[in-house]
């Protein structure tokens, strides 16, 4: 399993150049089956990235863009009146695949975010009173411009806590820009990506994560962490306890991703960074302008044993 | 501490007041220019707190040190080094903190200076107002101290001094129970305190005059509580010291320093008198007089062990009295000294002025011993003289010339007790009877309202000691025979009137004895006073045992103290534990213990673990810096792994026992090289932190 792991990683290496530590991060959190948020500027592959990891499980996938103007309607689908049959059919909206991108998220109105958030969190989506299911497995994976936010609707802290984990992409390492400049031109190359695991791959490996032991030092050293949060100055408030929840999640599917079944706090450390930065904020930011360091000062700031 | 802290607002006002009110009764002890200084530094830090300057830079700090310092010394030259110049240097400490104070590090520092200074106003002051004052300064720094810790929201004046007030009260109760309870220790040095010049009382010295310039004053000399019925009024003879030798004008302590300071203790037992009838026990405490002398009624015995008797049966203190004292005493009222006198003493109780001008009181006594039968009836033919004479009893007798016997018994007339009791000696010594002039007080006030005597300043006095042959020492009191109501009254009966009398105590509400009610406000607030210094002040270990005696009975006084102090041991020692633990009290398992102390010993060898450093991070680490060590490490650190984070039921009792000896052998080969570095106590020591 790790080895397929490790060949959908270099699969999506190969689109996108130089970020394995991002893809494994974005791996994990779907195969814990958590939604992810992707946080970077234009242009850093933000969409290279949810293709291809769309395209790595094999699932079928749907991009929205989201903008001012976009209603709840447009993403979940309308009933349309069918003078033949003089009946109203439902017409699904594009948010009835396995796998969403929601391309910024934060540009439309609160009423359409919280259409998806709902989705997201339910699995399934209420449609003119009526209940609807969506596809299993379904993802969203999100994106947001953290600069120019103008016009825009930031999303608060308690739908920001529906998205296990936010990446930020960042800058390539002058190696793979290089690379990447050679084979410029080269468009949408998600599609490039080749299918290297399916969806019982998936349901597999979250159903493995779950057997992943985690000791009683390892659980003491997340509470140590949660406690902290919560004590100290430097944060405006503490984690929740799904924050606590989501942190237990990936690090088990982490550890499994490493080819343990046991996880350790190096597990903890690895993906901590992704699944609470943004769900915590910090003490001197009473405006919510998110410290980037945070959960770096709070790894450094807790006693591992 | 992070470094974006600031300084509330708020606390910092409290700090400054605090401070102010610390340094508020301290004030007048400072030289003028240090205290301009001092005041100027806190004006300074007020500009500051308002915007209005800047804080000082560091040349500007050490130009403030730099100055003060030789500054003080300038200052406080003259009385050389002493307390009040450590004191004046502290404040000034305290007080540059605050020009520099940014971090709460330093505000704490001054914080904890403002509960020193104030612990030092009790050496120069232990009244009820000084405690009182002590008090709301501890309430005000606390508050400082609650100001300084809580978060911004809360901090607001009310609720502060509402829990500072809160904080101060509950440890009422704590205090009290540790003031009376944790044994009292000695102190290891004393301090040499500011001797205040003008300080009046009883010298060692008479001259006409003296004693009567002291009824000027109605400051309290001591106050007295006797065990059981008081004496009554004329048996309240203080005896201060014994002067022996007449110079034609000043009677002083003369002879040899032996007689006088040599302590009874040396001498055979005859000589410390034979005591007859009922003792009488009281208990002293004595206004700082900075002098070595006690009173106490003739014949004392002395129970308390820093009074020492000398010769003379003069009570005395090793060092002189700078601060109250308290001491207990045992009199017999009837008692013989001196029945054989010895030649030494009684060449001292004949002793004559070289130049003698007093030749018509000579011849005067000549005259009245040839009338007499025997030397009794010389005495009491002298004291008829003065009583049939036309002497008078003033507080403001006239000057006298040269020959200030003769004066005094043929011109003047007038004069109070010192001028009767020299000119009595000096009758009785020109016949031969060897006698000696005795100073102390006599009389005293009776306060109802705490069942003690207080005696003033204006209670001076001076009566006559009279030796005979195979009777010893026998006390007379010439005043007595001109102004009878002094000895049966006291001085206040006879003086009420007379201009001068307690002249020097301005608008004392002595002066208000006759308005009922003022009158009796005055005994209720020296009573207070009277019970603060005898339970209070001079709570001292004898009070102490008395009083743990009292309450549990008489076992209770060393198993008390051992359990009291061992308890107080094991509390603090407890707390200590666990406070010094503190956040690793979960740290039972053997097998992270182990690991942490090979951490330990890496950080000897340079390689400290990190702050949330995980296992495998470390091994890295110290494999990529310390190749030779790498196989071992990386065993040692999987198997830790596997026991502290791996699947239940793995960690088998082998895995331990191989975990164990990776452990050791590696340990060992670290701990060697650390041991090259030298550098194992000072990082095991830094880790441990």
């Amino acid at each position: 399993m790790e080895q397929r792991i490790q060949a959908a990683v270099s699969e999506i290496g190969t689109v996108l150049l130089g970020k394995e530590r991002q893809v494994r991060l974005a791996l994990c959190c779907l195969i814990s089956g958590g939604h992810l948020l992707i946080e970077d500027l234009p242009g850093m592959g933000k969409t290279t990235l949810a293709h291809a990891l769309a395209r790595v499980f094999g699932l079928d996938f749907n991009r929205i863009q989201f903008t001012s103007d976009l209603l709840p309607a447009d993403i979940l689908g309308v009933s349309i009146f069918d003078q033949q049959s003089g009946r109203f059919n439902f017409h699904q909206g594009p948010i009835f695949r396995q796998m969403i991108l929601a391309d910024e998220i934060n540009r439309t109105t609160p009423k359409t975010q919280s259409a998806l958030l709902e989705a997201m969190e339910e699995g399934q989506v209420s449609v003119e009173g009526e209940t609807r299911r969506l596809p299993s497995p379904f993802f969203v994976i999100a994106t947001q411009n953290p600069v120019s936010l103008a016009g825009t609707f930031p999303l608060p802290e308690s739908q920001l806590d529906r998205f296990l984990m936010r990446i930020g992409i960042g800058y390539p390492d002058p190696h793979a820009e290089r690379q990447l400049l050679e084979t410029a031109g080269e468009r949408d190359r998600g599609e490039l990506v080749r299918q290297q695991l399916n969806v019982n791959d998936l349901i597999e490996m979250r159903k493995a994560a779950a057997t992943v032991s985690l000791s009683p030092q390892l659980l003491d050293y997340i509470q140590r962490l949660l406690a902290r949060t919560r004590d100290s100055d430097d944060f405006h408030f503490g984690l929740s306890p799904r924050g606590g929840v989501a942190v237990v999640r990936a690090t088990r599917t982490w550890a499994l991703m490493e080819g343990r079944q046991h996880a350790i706090p190096e597990d903890v450390q690895a993906v901590l960074p992704a699944v609470v930065e943004h769900r915590l904020r910090s003490g001197s930011d009473g405006e919510g302008r998110r410290g980037t360091a945070l959960a770096q000062r709070l790894l450094s700031e807790v006693d591992v044993f | 501490m992070d470094v974006n802290y600031q300084i509330p607002r708020l606390a910092l006002l409290w700090v400054l007041a605090a401070l102010l009110l610390v340094i508020l009764p301290g004030m007048l002890r400072l030289p003028p220019l240090i205290l301009l200084l001092v005041l100027g530094c806190m004006g300074w830090r007020l500009l500051i707190f308002s915007g209005r300057a800047s804080y000082p830079g560091k040349l500007v700090k050490a130009l403030i040190v730099f100055t003060a310092l030789p500054l003080t010394v300038l200052q406080f030259r003259s009385q050389g080094v002493g307390l009040d110049a450590a004191v004046c240097l502290l404040i000034l400490g305290v007080v540059f903190k605050l020009l520099e104070m940014q971090y709460k590090r330093d505000i704490v520092i001054v914080i904890v200076l403002a509960y020193v200074l104030t612990m030092i106003g009790f050496i120069y002051s232990q009244t009820i107002p000084s405690g009182l004052h002590a008090l709301l300064a501890v309430a005000v720094i606390t508050g400082a101290l609650v100001s300084l810790n809580r978060d911004n929201a809360r901090n607001n004046f009310r609720d502060n001094s509402r829990l500072a007030a809160q904080l101060v009260l509950q440890s009422i109760p704590l205090t009290l129970a540790l003031f009376i309870l944790v044994p009292r220790i000695a102190p290891l040095w004393t301090m040499p305190l500011p001797v205040p010049s003008n300080k009046t009382g009883v010298t060692d010295e008479m001259t006409p005059g003296d004693i009567s310039s002291l009824g000027r004053s109605a400051e309290l000399a001591f106050r007295v509580s006797f065990d059981g019925e008081a004496p009554s009024h004329d048996r309240l003879y203080w005896r201060g010291l014994v002067l022996d030798f007449f110079d034609g004008r000043t009677w002083r302590r003369g002879g040899s320093a032996l007689l006088d300071y040599g302590m009874i203790r040396r001498y055979p037992s005859e000589y410390r008198g034979v005591r007859q009838g009922e003792p009488v026990d009281y208990d002293v405490i004595m206004e700082p007089t900075q002098q070595t002398w006690v009173y106490g009624m003739q014949l004392a015995e002395v129970t308390t062990g820093e009074i020492v008797q000398d010769r003379n049966y003069s009570l005395h203190t090793a060092t002189p009295i700078t601060q109250r004292l308290r001491y207990q005493l045992r009199s017999w009222s009837a008692f013989q000294t001196d029945l054989e006198l010895p030649r030494a003493l009684r060449s001292r109780a004949l002793q004559m002025p070289d130049e003698d001008n007093n030749t018509r009181s000579a011849l005067l006594a000549r005259e009245l011993r040839a009338a007499s039968t025997d030397d009794r009836d010389y005495v009491a033919r002298v004291l008829s003289h003065y009583r049939e004479q036309p002497f008078f009893y003033t507080l403001n007798p006239p000057l006298l010339g040269e020959a200030s016997i003769d004066e005094f018994l043929f011109q003047t007339r007038e004069g109070f007790c010192e001028h009767y009791a020299g000119s009595f000696v000096y009758l009785m010594r020109a016949v031969g009877i060897p006698a000696r002039v005795v100073v102390g007080y006599h009389g005293g006030e009776y306060n109802p309202f705490e069942d003690y005597t207080m005696v003033y300043q204006y209670n001076a006095h001076a009566w006559a000691e009279v030796c005979f042959e195979g009777e010893g020492w026998v006390r007379f009191d010439p005043t007595g025979a001109v102004a009878p109501e002094r000895i049966s009254q006291g001085v206040e009966a006879v003086f009420a009137n007379q201009p001068g009398f307690m002249e020097d105590s301005g608008f004392s509400m002595m002066r208000f004895r006759d308005t009922q009610w003022l009158n009796t406000l005055r005994l209720r607030l020296d009573a207070i006073d009277y019970a603060w210094n005898r339970w209070v002040v001079s709570y001292d270990q004898d009070l102490q045992l008395e009083f743990l005696e009292d309450v549990f009975g008489d076992k209770a006084r060393s198993s008390l103290l051992w359990a009291l102090g061992l308890s107080t041991a094991l509390i603090f020692s407890i707390a200590a534990f666990f406070l010094l633990r503190g956040g690793q009290r979960q740290l039972r398992d053997p097998v992270t213990r182990s690991y942490l102390a090979l951490a330990a010993d890496l950080a000897a060898m340079g390689l400290p673990r990190r702050r949330g450093e995980g296992p495998l991070d470390y091994c890295v680490r110290v494999s990529a810096e310390r190749p030779e060590l790498a196989a071992a490490m990386q065993t040692v650190t999987r198997l830790y792994v596997q026991l502290c984070y791996g699947e239940q039921g793995v960690g088998s009792e082998e895995l331990r026992q191989e975990f164990r000896m990776t452990l050791q052998t590696l340990r060992l080969r670290v701990l060697s090289r650390a041991r090259r570095a030298g550098l194992v106590a000072v990082s095991a020591f830094s880790r441990l932190q």
